[in-house]
């Protein structure tokens, strides 16, 4: 008889710039390559534009701007991942560009880690948790909260951000 | 509610639309045996549909409906004006009560007591009065026979001229069922009409119609058959054949001679079942129901299939192969022909409305105390379900002020020299892939002064504006002004003629309106047939694609870059006018190159010329619209996208927002 089951989730690590995130797999639809993105004129800057899912438009979230990284052009390596996103009661479906897709990773919950509450650049609310993968913390992302809300996270200034709200 | 339940409703409510036909048609003409033997049945079938679901209370007040009517069968009663309006009441109740959500309420067996007591009323009064002569009054029964009417006139007379003629044709017209035509002379004047009509009037009564005409035309009877032939299809199939050519009245005679042994036969083979009428199983066996989502999905598939037809065609094209490109153009072929045929199985007829508005005319006219007929034309033009739904409101909306307002009293009328009854007309018909509809009325025209006057009151327009006829009209579908006009308890409820422009346009589609000071109103609709399908001009601005509804397009001009300014607003001159035009690349912050000559596109936003630059115009397109879902819901000015054939993705104006948008904030 063992006393503690053990549970591993699975998660699709993706990266932008050098920092690793994850998203948990329930979400995740598909992987697709780049194709021509649709620019939609007078859109906030990180709504990239629409492309054609099998005949059905999908709009595309640079999840670079999103997060408050600096724009780059698209590599070979970027992807988009199509997401599946619950939030108020309706579904929606959207692209999430990413400079690079890593691979899908089994975690077990007792190695998910909180996220850190002091001196970290990432906003709690948005973050479920982060893991030591090698030598590198992947962050373990709200994926619903993270692509349902209409702001730019910004995630790069948040902690000076929050200090002034203090 | 079980799903038994929700399939009762489901057909409760379209029998409810089959009795309502049923019953009008009954008041229009009383002696007619077909629709009494259909109200019959349709009440019948609901009893017991309703009794078998658990909806009693229907039940109960179908069965003393029937009672009632089942009397008018046996030749015991007649149809009055009572009988007909306490059964059109029940049935209404009995409407509002399926459309409720709670299955407790609708079948609370308090809810249609009122109407159920009306009936039983009803029977215990006809009972009185029949007891006496113990059904031994019988009463007389006019016969129910088809005509045909063949009218020449002597004089140059138009369809729709003012000659007593054209009246006194739409009168005989509105006696029964029927159905006219009209052949017309190199000139556009008749040259002959032709009169269908099953009615219970005889024929001197009929001949009587023409005395006051009779030195304009030449009148010729014949009837066809002691029955009405309109329950026939093939009868009906064989006018319609006809096309322009007159008909032959030996063939028409010797034919309705046959169809008559053919329908007696059917007679006899079905009399054992009395209740099952051949009409209905024919509706079972050529209908099915599907949900709308299997369709919309079958033609998200079809539109796919259609793109990757493209692409396929494309890199075929590469190839140096005969036997890939005969492949190719068959695959167009049948991939286009399946997407024109799945596309007409999402539309529905203009039918659907039109008992709808027959009521609503009957009741109206009733309670306004005016005589109106209410003539349908061209009602099997087919379009979009959805869009049959959302017009439903607007064209009631216009019918009612068409009888509120247009429609005068009938001493009004005589003193005018008009006819006593009043017409108002619904017309539909298809151009390209636009659904045209007419709503009109010969009526008293809408005054242009009081329009003006009332606009000037509410501040819309200043006092020394100068406006043309049209542009006065155009203001009866501002805001300010719809409802304002003459309140009465008819209109000035329910919807504005402001909601109604807006709900066209919302469906992209166009309204505009004609009326003439007593001789009547127009009042013209134009939609896309289909809501999902969008005909367009495909145009670049800068880097992308984008499709301009071909509604909205007027005209193209060629304008030299050069002559532009940076600005985002320039008036510019076009066909010797200054028209506002925005520079869209501008606008839309299209820093790339450009063009040394750019396209202006003149679209008319409210009936006033605007135009928008474009860098190339690359062709007419049709396509399917799809929804740009809620992560663009702040960009009103695209009503939705499109994929092209290259899998590219296109956006699609609307320019009516597009227009508001641009004027309220230029700039962002």
């Amino acid at each position: 008889m063992q006393p503690n089951t053990v549970t591993t989730q699975s998660y699709l690590t993706f990266r932008l710039g050098d920092e690793s995130f994850a998203a948990h797999v329930t979400y995740v639809l598909e992987i697709l390559e780049v194709t021509k993105i649709t620019r939609v004129p007078r859109s906030p800057e990180y709504m990239r534009g629409v492309v054609n899912l099998r005949g059905n438009v999908l709009p595309v979230i640079d999840t670079r701007m999103k997060f408050g990284f600096d724009r780059i052009e698209d590599t070979v390596n970027t992807c988009i991942i199509v997401l599946n996103i619950e939030s108020e009661k309706q579904k929606v479906t959207l692209g999430a560009l990413v400079d690079s897709v890593q691979e899908v990773l089994d975690i077990e919950s007792s190695r998910i880690q909180a996220p850190p509450t002091l001196g970290s650049k990432y906003r709690t609310e948005f973050i479920e948790g982060m893991v030591k993968e090698g030598d590198q913390f992947v962050m373990i992302l709200n994926t619903s909260l993270v692509f349902s809300t209409d702001e730019v996270l910004m995630l790069r200034e948040v902690t000076e951000t929050n200090a002034v709200d203090a | 509610m079980d799903s038994n339940q929700r399939r009762f409703i489901e057909d409760a409510l379209d029998l409810l639309n089959e009795l309502d036909e049923g019953l009008l048609q009954l008041e229009a003409n009383p002696h007619a045996r077909a629709p009494l033997e259909q109200v019959f049945r349709t009440m019948h079938t609901i009893k017991g549909a309703a009794n078998m679901f658990g909806f009693e209370n229907i039940g109960t007040l179908a069965h003393h409906l029937e009672t009632l009517f089942d009397y008018v069968r046996q030749q015991q009663m007649q149809v009055t004006d009572e009988l007909i309006s306490i059964t059109l009441q029940a049935f209404d109740k009995v409407r509002d009560l399926l459309k409720e959500t709670d299955i407790a309420s609708i079948t609370s067996s308090d809810a249609l007591n009122e109407h159920t007591a009306r009936a039983i009323e009803f029977h215990r009064m006809a009972d009185a009065t029949l007891n006496p002569g113990n059904g031994a009054s019988a009463l007389q029964k006019d016969e129910l026979c088809t005509f045909s009417i063949d009218i020449v006139p002597t004089l140059p007379i138009t369809e729709d001229g003012n000659h007593p003629l054209v009246f006194i044709i739409q009168d005989i017209a509105a006696l029964g069922t029927a159905l006219t035509r009209v052949m017309k002379d190199a000139t556009g004047n008749v040259a002959k009409w032709e009169l269908y009509v099953a009615t219970t009037v005889s024929q001197e009564e009929l001949e009587s119609y023409f005395i006051f005409v009779d030195g304009d035309c030449t009148v010729a009877f014949r009837k066809l058959a002691s029955q009405s032939l309109f329950d026939q299809p093939h009868f009906i199939a064989y006018i319609q054949s006809l096309g322009d050519a007159p008909a032959d009245p030996h063939t028409l005679m010797s034919w309705a001679g046959q169809k008559i042994a053919a329908k007696a036969e059917n007679n006899d083979s079905t009399d054992d079942e009395p209740m099952s009428s051949g009409r209905r199983k024919v509706l079972n066996d050529t209908y099915i129901k599907v949900n709308k989502d299997n369709i919309d999905n079958l033609l998200n598939w079809i539109s796919e299939l259609i793109i990757l037809q493209a692409r396929f065609a494309n890199a075929a094209a590469a190839i140096d192969s005969v036997e890939l490109k005969d492949a190719t153009e068959e695959l167009y072929r049948v991939t286009h022909q399946l997407r024109d045929t799945s596309l007409e199985i999402g539309l529905v007829p203009v039918e659907t409305l039109v008992t709808k508005f027959k009521r609503l005319v009957r009741d109206l006219s009733k309670n306004l105390d005016k005589k109106v007929n209410f003539l349908s034309e061209g009602a099997e033009t087919k379009v979009d379900k959805d869009v049959i739904e959302l017009m439903a409101d607007p064209m009631i909306h216009l019918i009612r002020n068409a009888i509120d307002h247009g429609i005068e009293k009938p001493s009004e009328r005589r003193a005018s020299g008009k006819a006593e009854h009043g017409t108002v007309k619904l017309k539909a018909f298809t151009a390209g892939s636009y659904v045209n509809i007419t709503i009109s009325d010969d009526g008293k025209g809408i005054s242009k002064e009081n329009v003006l006057r009332k606009a000037v009151e509410k501040g819309i327009v200043s006092k020394d504006a100068l406006l043309s006829d049209d542009e006065i009209l155009q203001l009866i579908f501002h805001s300010g002004l719809s409802t304002a006009a003459t309140v009465s308890d008819v209109s000035g409820r329910g919807v504005g003629m402001d909601v109604v422009k807006q709900k066209i346009h919302e469906l992209r589609g166009d309204v505009s309106i004609k009326s003439f000071p007593g001789e009547g109103t127009s009042v013209h609709i134009r939609l896309p047939m289909s809501r999902s399908i969008i005909e367009g001009l495909l145009i670049r601005i800068g880097s992308s694609e984008y499709i301009l509804p071909l509604t909205a397009v007027d005209k193209c001009y060629e304008v030299s870059t050069a002559n532009l300014t940076a600005d985002h607003c320039q008036k510019v001159m076009l066909d010797g006018a200054l028209v506002p035009v925005f520079y869209m690349q501008e606008i839309f912050n299209e820093r790339g190159h450009r063009p040394s000559i750019l396209q202006v596109i003149k679209i008319h936003h409210d009936g006033y010329p605007v135009g928008i630059t474009v860098d190339m115009i690359l062709g007419e397109y049709q396509t399917v619209l799809k929804p740009l879902g809620d992560a663009y819901q702040h960009q009103e000015e695209f009503s939705g996208a499109t994929i092209l054939g290259d899998g590219r993705v296109a956006l699609v104006f609307d320019t009516n927002k597009l227009v508001k948008r641009l004027i309220l904030q230029p700039t962002v």
